[in-house]
């Protein structure tokens, strides 16, 4: 069995290699067939792997080592897998939306000339994420994290004659660095704080983590401080405020890999980083406390950028940072469960909805522009369909599967007790509004109303090839479903002790050994699964609350606006000229990150090198310690022609004497 | 065997003077770079790993003369091998790099491969005089190579390079005098170990070496040679400067300074750890606005030489401090992984920046833009070493920098070393980053671009080789670091005792 788990993480990347470095030799049809069929082949061994675990309890967990990394003193670091129901879960997803993709870009990429590179792209993706949620130790783990930013940084450059995605690119890359000190120097925390530690394991460093109490650095408790740092690391690459302006920029890449990089896997890694250390975060207070603010700030603020964007592929990017505050914060209420819920069931309908984005713009000749399209319902109707169900499960309406995620993470936050809460709930159920507006302002202006695009646009519209229709139907259907899971996923009851949750979790084990403090464990959970009673229950309970109102409102709003009454419409965006600008200049983080960080940066080393490195190093001290020795030698006049050979003649005389000096300090 | 490692190349480059200008000369060249190379694996084949003690020693006495003894004495443990390592290897990279030159071939060739046995002779040597004549010696045929060869400004930047190593030398060797007469008469580094000589000394020994060797790794601010040498040598010439003399500093350091001035370095630790962090975070910004693509790689040299300087002198106060006794260890083999690393990663990217150079005549990065489109295979490999530059998890840039972070953490008095290192993350990936959006990504905006061919079969095994290597090391470097644990262990043992000897803490 153990090696089925090396097998399913090997597979996408022989696929990468061959169609990276064979893909001429191999040709189109070949590579993708190889890379879909071996990814293929990855999904069906993870479902596998799914049904074989869910066979035993839920907290069976199975740990294989694959080789021995590096031993240094006592500390060994291995690479290896850890598998538990948690990491099952990812696996699945992870490695289904990519099946999707891969089957997807057959047709999105079909004439472009860097196919096979494409597809080696994403299938290395994949070996890197997995890579990621299957490791058993730290240092892994940094690595299937930065992995997958290499891959991000390769594909949002993929069209590398653009250049703003040679740009974006870089800018993505280097914002996840910002985030990438954190988990370093959090990883870096752990090593040195968890004393007699042999190995990276997350199982021995969270029954070690405790051991002592206050940390090496700053004196703080080690959850506390390693946490926050972990909590950095995790908002680089989930794309939470401030460090969230990579996002919308990646959409310069090509569309396939918004939806599997930029929404379903890659930016929930900080989501599964958090739920995977629950135990580190169960036990700082402070860290708990801001997520749940840096999270609905995400949520909130984030969607309000997406009601007015104008390009079909950044509004939902916009609303993929919203997502992602929604599952944050359900981190910081301490649903670790209701994150990962809201977590499968995004990665379910935003892969749908950016893949059915994509079908827009190859149906539009590449336009992306939402004012220049309208009335595509008569022309896609297959896209038209599951555009529908993704829009429908992003705003939560009742019985698709976004409704069960988004309003357990809305209940769990109404019930969670921390000093924060009561902020980040308000903020979440306004950002219910704000989902169905700007979700449903794309779907009427794509598909309803007036045809706006040109006659030459208009006279090629039609629906997409087969081959991007399927994923999209085979999408549809989880987008759909998903949520029945509500009980099991969302609730918990499934990752077992994965994370850390009521009171029979590993946490208590701990304080069996160590008894330093008493943690105060979070009842949010135990408190949501009291208020459960059965699906049934919880539609109708979520069609009688304030979020649905909400949402009925936001749809509305957006239909009235859009289709109903024009005049409305101006009349608004002359009342609302200010906050407009405001949210069109996505609030000027990045004139401030352009104006302040780059520009600073090149000042900064403009200096350095001018003032320092020219004038003081070399103009001061090494030109000039000859020029003084030669003044002071009465040979100025020499000076002009050309002083090297007397800086040499001078630092001769300047080195006799400091020689002589030395010696009769040392003697 | 460690002699064979030494004169073999020396002599049979000797020999390739007198060959002068056959057409099968480089052929030679890389015959003998690659028999001292299966020598140096034959070494690495029998080392014991497990031992800390010198294998392979030779001794006799060479000079005992009117009271003045110098043993020629090798030997070899787990702090030299890796080094030897990675000299003999490098070598074959700087010879098929200048595999088409044809200037005065013979003397080209010859001085690469003298080069190659008097840097085995510093790594080899146990004996501190015999060390110091190495260490001049393998200066000549760097000149040789930089003025001969060179750029237009050859002689300024040898000049430049000569006075700031000569300066550094003269105290070395006042102070091995010192040491010598204090060691009752001998140059042995063992009976060195032995004879710690007194607090004052130490204090002024220890930065008389700091400059002899700062020089050298470059530490900030004795550093402005290296952006000239490199400007003005060859491509071959500049692998053998970043990949292996740098490293001469990092390894006379962890030979000299850190084993025999315990006090001192207790005491001044700061002193080299605020040099390195400058040079880790300042170097990196000079870096970032760098117009000349060798330059620009010569100042990411220095930034990554800070890390080796980091551990190293952190050692002293992580023992003294009493905290976790596992995590010197973990700071020197950052140190010395991040040496090999930067070996091969300087040496492959000063190869990418050379094809470049072969064919364009032009470092600047201006004159670049777009190159994927006609040589996609460099557009890879200069896309992957970039990378490893900027130490990406995977690549052997990370292991020593990713250590050298993580025992930085344990310093207690400060989060700020630690936070100020870890910036090289931003702006490592800042510098390579942006080199690489300005001269590989983009449209061809050049017509000489344009012209570009991709990489020939020599250039593809070459920089093949190199990031083989990278990846290597960076997946599996448990190997080299078992070489290096019972050397670097004995060591820090060695440190433990002079610093509980002295009886107190660090302030």
């Amino acid at each position: 069995m153990n090696t089925i788990y090396i097998i399913i993480v090997l597979l996408p990347l022989i696929g990468a290699i061959a169609a990276g470095f064979f893909g001429k030799q191999l040709g189109r049809i070949p590579s993708h067939r190889l890379t879909s069929g071996l990814v293929g082949l990855s999904f069906l061994l993870s479902l596998y792997v799914l049904y074989y675990f869910l066979q035993f309890d839920p907290n069976h967990d199975v740990n294989v080592q694959v080789y021995r990394w590096a031993t240094i003193g006592r500390i060994e670091l291995e690479v290896g897998f850890f598998i538990d129901r948690l990491t099952v879960f990812m696996m699945v997803i992870v490695t289904f939306v990519s099946l999707m993709v891969h089957i997807y870009t057959i047709g999105y990429m079909h004439d472009d000339p860097g196919y096979q590179r494409f597809f080696s792209y994403i299938s290395l993706f994949t070996f890197a994420m997995l890579m990621l949620v299957m490791s058993n130790n730290f240092v892994q783990l940094f690595f299937g994290w930065e992995a997958v930013g290499l891959v991000s940084y390769l594909l949002i450059g993929f069209w590398y004659k653009k250049d703003t995605a040679i740009y974006a690119n870089m800018k993505a890359f280097l914002v996840n660095r910002v985030g990438d000190i954190g988990l370093l120097l959090g990883i870096a925390v752990i090593i040195v704080n968890v004393s007699g530690l042999v190995n990276l394991r997350y199982e021995d460093v969270f029954e070690r983590l405790f051991v002592r109490s206050h940390s090496y650095v700053l004196d703080l408790p080690v959850p506390e401080i390693a946490s926050i740092l972990l909590l950095i690391g995790a908002m680089g690459k989930s794309a939470q405020i401030p460090l969230h302006v990579w996002l919308p920029d990646s959409m310069e890449g090509p569309t396939p890999i918004s939806a599997l990089i930029h929404a379903a896997t890659m930016v929930t890694a900080g989501i599964f980083l958090i739920a995977r250390m629950s135990p580190i975060f169960e036990n700082a207070e402070w860290t708990l406390n801001a997520i749940l603010v840096i999270g609905s700030s995400t949520a909130f603020f984030m969607g309000l950028v997406g009601m007015v964007q104008n390009d079909i592929k950044r509004v939902i990017a916009y609303s993929t940072l919203s997502q992602l505050g929604y599952m944050m914060t359900a981190l910081g209420a301490s649903v670790y469960s209701a994150g990962l819920f809201h977590l499968m069931t995004h990665a379910f309908f935003k892969a749908l909805l950016f893949l059915a984005a994509g079908s827009v713009i190859m149906g539009m000749h590449h336009e992306q522009d939402i004012r220049k399209m309208g009335g595509l319902r008569r022309y896609m109707p297959v896209t038209y369909i599951t555009f529908l169900i993704g829009s429908l499960a992003l705003v939560g309406f009742p019985g698709f599967s976004g409704f069960f995620s988004k309003d357990l993470v809305i209940e769990a936050v109404k019930l969670s007790d921390q000093p924060a809460a009561l902020y980040a709930y308000v903020l979440l159920v306004l950002g219910v509004f704000v989902t169905a507006f700007y979700t449903f302002r794309v779907f009427f202006m794509v598909f309803h109303g007036d045809e706006r695009m040109d006659d030459h646009t208009l006279e090629h519209l039609h629906e997409s090839p087969r081959v991007v229709l399927i994923p999209l139907i085979l999408l549809a259907i989880p987008a759909i479903f998903m949520g029945l899971y509500v009980e099991s996923v969302g609730l918990g009851s499934f990752f077992g002790d994965a994370l850390i949750m009521g009171e029979q979790s590993k946490l208590v084990h701990i304080e069996n050994i160590v008894r330093t403090e008493t943690h105060v464990l979070h009842r949010t959970d135990s408190l949501l699964q009291e208020d459960y009673h059965g699906i049934g229950n919880f539609i109708l309970h979520g069609m009688m609350s304030l979020p649905f109102i909400l949402m009925l409102a936001g749809i509305g709003s957006a239909w009235y606006l859009y289709l109903k009454n024009d005049n409305a419409l101006l009349w608004l965006n002359n009342k609302l000229k200010a906050p407009r600008k405001i949210l069109e200049n996505q609030y000027y983080f990045d004139k401030f990150n352009q104006g302040f960080f780059a520009k600073g940066a090149l000042y900064l080393g403009n200096s350095f090198m001018t003032l320092i490195e020219r004038m003081i190093i070399d103009g001061l001290l090494v030109n000039g310690v000859a020029r003084a020795v030669t003044w002071a030698t009465g040979k100025v006049r020499l000076l002009q022609t050309g002083y090297l050979y007397h800086s040499a003649l001078a630092m001769i005389v300047g080195i006799i004497a400091m020689v002589t000096w030395f010696i009769t300090l040392l003697w | 065997m460690l002699s064979w490692l030494v004169w073999l190349p020396i002599i049979a480059g000797a020999g390739l003077l007198i060959l002068n200008n056959r057409p099968w000369l480089h052929w030679a060249a890389l015959g003998i770079a690659a028999v001292t190379f299966v020598l140096s694996l034959f070494l690495l084949l029998f080392f014991d790993g497990s031992s800390a003690s010198l294998q392979w020693v030779e001794r006799v006495n060479w000079i005992d003369i009117a009271g003045i003894k110098i043993d020629y004495y090798l030997g070899v443990d787990g702090i030299a091998l890796p080094l030897v390592l990675l000299n003999t290897f490098i070598t074959l990279f700087a010879i098929g790099s200048g595999w088409e030159n044809k200037r005065q071939p013979a003397q080209f060739f010859a001085a690469f491969v003298i080069m190659e046995g008097v840097v085995n002779g510093v790594f080899l040597a146990q004996d501190a005089m015999l060390f110091y004549i190495f260490f001049e010696a393998m200066l000549i045929p760097l000149f040789i190579i930089i003025g001969v060869w060179g750029g237009p400004k050859r002689v300024y930047a040898t000049i430049k390079f000569f006075l700031y190593t000569f300066f550094g030398s003269v105290f070395f060797f006042i102070s091995l005098i010192y040491l010598y007469q204090h060691a009752n008469g001998s140059f042995a580094l063992q009976d060195l170990y032995r004879h710690p000589v007194g607090q004052d000394a130490q204090a002024l020994i220890f930065f008389a070496l700091l400059l002899a060797f700062g020089v050298k790794i470059p530490m900030w601010p004795v550093h402005t040679w290296l952006p000239d040498a490199h400007v003005e040598a060859p491509t071959a010439g500049s692998v053998i400067l970043a990949a292996i003399t740098l490293k001469v500093g990092g390894y006379a350091i962890i030979r000299f300074v850190l084993p025999l001035l315990s006090d001192a370095v207790s005491m001044y630790y700061w002193v080299p750890m605020v040099l390195s962090l400058i040079a880790i975070v300042y170097i990196g910004f000079v870096a970032l606005v760098q117009t000349d693509m060798k330059k620009l790689i010569a100042y990411s040299s220095i930034a990554h030489m800070g890390f080796v300087t980091l551990g190293f002198f952190m050692v002293h106060w992580l023992v003294g401090s009493g905290g976790d006794a596992d995590i010197p260890i973990v700071a020197l083999q950052g140190a010395m992984v991040q040496m090999v690393s930067h070996g091969f990663i300087s040496a492959a990217m000063f190869l990418c920046i050379g094809v470049l150079y072969d064919r364009m005549h032009t470092r600047e990065i201006k004159a670049y833009g777009g190159v994927v489109n006609r040589m996609p295979w460099l557009a890879t490999f200069f896309v992957f070493f970039a990378m490893a530059n900027a130490a990406l998890p995977g690549t052997s840039g990370f292991v020593g920098e990713f250590l050298v972070i993580t025992a930085s953490v344990a310093w207690t008095t400060s989060i700020l070393v630690a936070l100020t290192a870890s910036l090289t993350l931003v702006i490592g990936a800042a510098y390579n980053l942006w080199l690489v959006k300005r001269v590989i990504w983009g449209e061809v905006t050049h017509a000489e671009v344009d012209k570009l061919d991709d990489l020939s079969r020599r250039e593809m095994l070459m920089l093949g080789g190199l990031a083989v290597a990278v990846l290597v090391l960076g997946l599996w470097p448990a190997p080299l670091m078992d070489i290096m644990n019972a050397s670097l262990d004995h060591l820090i043992q060695h440190i433990r005792a002079a610093v509980e000897l002295k009886g107190q803490g660090v302030q």
